[in-house]
């Protein structure tokens, strides 16, 4: 399936000639006059990228933006302006936008950045899973063996995570051991990447 | 006449000299004719005294014995008749057998009268005997040298007397005098003692301190005690003074009257010494100048309010007597003029001193003019250099008075400093010059900004299509529907962009103005009064060089008028960086063919660089430090939009530079 390439800009003459430029370079593209047309479509679900125009009436590309992100509504986003500035690209791409084209660009410009943002999606797309997945088996563990993991990934020994809980060695061991299999990682180092990777913290974190 | 008729019986006393005197010559009367009494007797009515008598043996009078008049004495005829009388034997004579001294055995009398100077009888001088006595008839020459002798006496007494009463009268008419001229002063006068006692106090204390000149007398240190307790010092160091070195100076105090009421006393003492030369304390005089301390107040009051108003509306005053060429200023007028009150030797001669030497024509002219002729007023702006080098901008405006003959003899006016008017309406002018090119630059940057917007629109999608085009024609999937279509959208995309830049340049094209008819060089006049003030500030020099007449040009005079004012500041900015004798610019009007005039500025500033002169008139481009370089584009749109040119050349021997333009006669 082809990445799709949802442009949203004001002038229907832009609109049509980089629908085209984009169609030629492979990829599937819908097109939309204002970001509330946008908002009405359905949800995609697949790999893909905005490249939203800034300045256009109602929504503004930097207000869609804000509105994306807050709907949890993950597609990453290549502006392109006519009269932008340096205040407000700076402001987009901290907000995780791709790139920020000033009007009128060459092809190539935007062609690399619009294949950047769908490598990003893809990426996003993998960790996104790999996430979700994690956090599936993390919901095995029990209350206790989730807090004794907090300890395994500070590096404590079973002897001083014992002692901190106020409970035998050996209990530690077993709790340990059945982390270690419910989670299906073989090291404590693979356990520690597990854990970052879904935010878990260390009890003194706390 | 009673006061005479007291006088005229009053006779001064015989003194004690007298009387002895008196009394040796009768005892030598009576020893030479021999008689046994010679008597001085004095009337006293209505009795008849012995006034003298002789100490001689068997002389029958005591010395103070009195009878009664009107006994038929002998003495009595004597005095009646103010005769000499001899009665040689009263016995064989019927007339006087029965006398009052024939009891006593006299029966001989030789009798002359004594008489005052006045006329009024003393008495007599006699001699009286028992017996007839011839040798006393001889003497009677003898009595007679007597009674001159006793009259004299008499006379001598009487001028005694006379003069003594005459001292006495003058004196008291002199102490009368004095009381008159004392108690009459309308000042407050007394004399202190040396210890401080009041000698004399004039009555007049009481009308000015409301006490009494007795309470005074009664009690010296009222004099101090009345005095307001702020003003005791002065009156403490006075007396001080005076103590030490007593001379003649005046004070001024304030005293508090009996009723309250404050007034102000001018005092002044002097020391007064006695005949030899001894201190005999002070005499005082002290005046109640309240009156006139009021209308010094006032008109101190009302003269500081008036150096006030001057002072902050930097307006003076001054009052010419043209007669004696006295010229009197206020003291504004020496602040603007940068002087010393009195440094000023004020003439009218030192006045134009004071001004400015080009101005000095035109001042004198102005002055003349109003001197010569009753209905020209005086009014002219100038300029005034102080004695520091910096000058000011002034209007003087003055009234002539002229007398029954015609000639002007005095004249009055005001002087205003108008240099900061003069530059708050420069800054003005700048400030509103430089908001209306902000204005037009700011326009034109939003323009710009909205030009380019619009213009990247179309940009984009042409781009777009041509990448797109080549994408396809390199991909060999080329649909030559498909190719037709970016090719068209691509022209349309292209008109748009012409289309917009076109309605651009519509907007900034200036709405149209009313244009009027007006000669070129009221043109110029009028940016000259505009810009008159920054080249006074500046010290430049501006030369008109106008072609007459006028040629007329058909403009939109605010326009001209901006492109004059900005050639101007230019060449002002230029030169105003020279020593005063270069700071020189030419306006110069001349008529060119065919049927156009030109305008010339002139400056003689350091000049341009031909590589920036080629850019001069370039939107933004500047060679001053301040300044947006908008200038010299606006003016050659303004001039190009009149149908005119302009343009800019180096001066021939490099000195400056010359801004011309052209414009079409109307």
């Amino acid at each position: 399936m082809k990445p799709a390439i949802f442009i949203i800009d004001d002038d229907a003459s832009v609109r049509k000639g980089l629908s085209r430029l984009l169609r030629s370079a492979g990829f599937a593209v819908e097109t939309f006059a204002t970001a509330e047309q946008f908002l009405e479509r359905e949800h995609y679900e697949g790999i893909g990228c905005l490249v939203l125009d800034v300045r256009m009436p109602g929504i503004s590309g930097i207000d869609l933006q804000d509105e994306l992100s807050k709907a949890d509504y993950s597609m990453p986003i290549v502006f392109i302006t006519g009269h932008g500035n340096i205040p407000m690209s700076v402001q987009a791409m901290k907000k995780g936008a791709v790139d920020f084209l000033a009007k009128p660009f060459d092809d190539e410009e935007l062609l690399q950045a619009v294949s950047a943002a769908i490598k990003k999606d893809t990426e996003g797309r993998a960790e996104h899973a790999a996430v979700l997945d994690i956090r599936g088996r993390l919901e095995l563990l029990t209350p206790r063996e989730y807090e004794i993991l907090r300890y395994v990934i500070t590096g404590m020994l079973n002897k001083q995570i014992a002692y901190e809980l106020g409970i035998s060695e050996k209990t530690v061991k077993v709790h340990r051991g059945r982390i270690m299999e419910k989670l299906d990682v073989g090291s404590v180092a693979d356990l520690v990447r597990l854990a970052e990777k879904v935010g878990i913290t260390s009890p003194t974190d706390n | 006449m009673h006061d005479r008729a007291v006088k005229a019986s009053k006779k001064p006393a015989t003194t004690d000299e007298f009387i002895a005197k008196w009394q040796r010559i009768v005892d030598l009367m009576a020893r030479t004719v021999g008689v046994p009494a010679g008597l001085i007797m004095r009337v006293d009515p209505p009795q008849i005294e012995v006034f003298i008598s002789s100490a001689t043996e068997g002389n029958p009078y005591k010395q103070g014995e009195r009878t009664d008049l009107n006994t038929g004495l002998y003495c009595e005829t004597v005095m009646k008749h103010r005769t000499p009388l001899l009665v040689p034997d009263a016995l064989k004579d019927p007339q006087w057998k029965h006398n009052p001294d024939v009891a006593l055995g006299m029966t001989y009398y030789l009798g002359f009268p004594l008489v005052w100077p006045d006329g009024e009888i003393f008495g007599t001088i006699c001699v009286l005997d028992t017996e007839e006595n011839l040798q006393a008839s001889t003497y009677k020459d003898l009595l007679y040298e007597f009674q001159q002798i006793i009259e004299g006496d008499l006379r001598i007494m009487s001028y005694a007397a006379a003069r003594e009463q005459l001292v006495r009268l003058e004196l008291e008419e002199a102490e009368l005098a004095y009381r008159i001229i004392t108690d009459f002063t309308y000042d407050w006068e007394y004399w202190v003692n040396p210890d401080e006692t009041i000698r004399y106090m004039s009555s007049s204390a009481e009308r000015i301190t409301g006490y009494t000149n007795q309470q005074f007398i009664d009690n010296p240190a009222l004099r101090w005690e009345i005095i307001i307790p702020e003003d005791r010092n002065i009156w403490d160091r006075h007396y001080e003074q005076e103590r030490r070195d007593p001379r003649f100076y005046e004070i001024q105090f304030r005293i508090r009257r009996k009723d309250g009421e404050i007034r102000w006393i001018e005092h002044a003492c002097q020391p007064v010494t006695g005949p030899r030369g001894e201190f005999w304390g002070l005499r005082v005089s002290n005046r109640d100048i309240t009156a006139r301390k009021e209308v010094e107040e006032a008109l101190r009051r009302s003269e500081q309010s008036l150096t006030e108003a001057q002072r902050i509306a930097h307006l003076g005053n001054w009052d010419w007597d043209i007669v004696t060429d006295e010229l009197r200023w206020s003291n504004e007028v020496y602040r603007i003029f940068g002087l010393q009150p009195r440094e000023f030797g004020a003439t009218y001669e030192a006045f134009l001193a004071s001004v400015h030497p080009d101005d000095r024509d035109a001042v004198t002219k102005a002055v003349e003019e109003s001197l010569a002729d009753p209905h020209t007023s005086y009014s002219i702006e100038h300029r005034v250099i102080r004695p520091d080098g910096s000058e000011r901008m002034v209007h003087e405006r003055g009234e002539v008075t002229f007398d029954e003959t015609g000639k002007a003899v005095h004249m009055i006016g005001t002087i205003h400093d108008i240099t900061e008017l003069k530059k708050a309406e420069l800054e003005s002018y700048r400030a509103r010059r430089e908001l209306l090119r902000m204005e037009r630059v700011s326009s034109m940057g939003e323009l710009t900004a909205s030009l380019a917007h619009e213009l990247n629109q179309p940009l984009t999608a042409i781009l777009s299509n041509a990448g797109a085009a080549l994408r396809f024609l390199q991909s060999d999937r080329l649909d030559p529907g498909e190719l037709r279509e970016i090719l068209q959208d691509i022209i349309n995309d292209d008109k748009r962009a012409g289309d917009i830049i076109r309605s651009v340049r519509a907007m900034l094209k200036e709405e149209e103005r009313e244009r009027e008819a007006i000669p070129i060089n009221n043109m110029l006049r009028g940016m000259f009064s505009l810009f008159h003030s920054e080249a006074v500030i500046r010290n430049i020099e501006i030369e008109m060089d106008l072609v007459d007449p006028s040629p007329v040009v058909r403009v939109d005079t605010v326009q001209i008028q901006q492109v004059l004012i900005n050639l101007a500041m230019n060449a002002a900015e230029a030169v105003s960086r020279h020593e005063p004798e270069d700071r020189k610019i030419v306006l110069q009007t001349r008529p060119v063919d065919p049927g156009a005039v030109q305008v010339a500025v002139r400056d003689f500033g350091p000049g341009i660089g031909e590589k920036k002169l080629a850019r001069i008139f370039d939107p933004f481009f500047t060679t001053k430090r301040s300044g947006l370089g908008m200038g010299l584009s606006i003016s050659r749109s303004i001039i190009e939009a009149h149908g005119g040119r302009i343009w800019v050349e180096n001066n021939p021997d490099n000195r400056g530079v010359t801004f011309y333009f052209e414009l079409p006669v109307a």
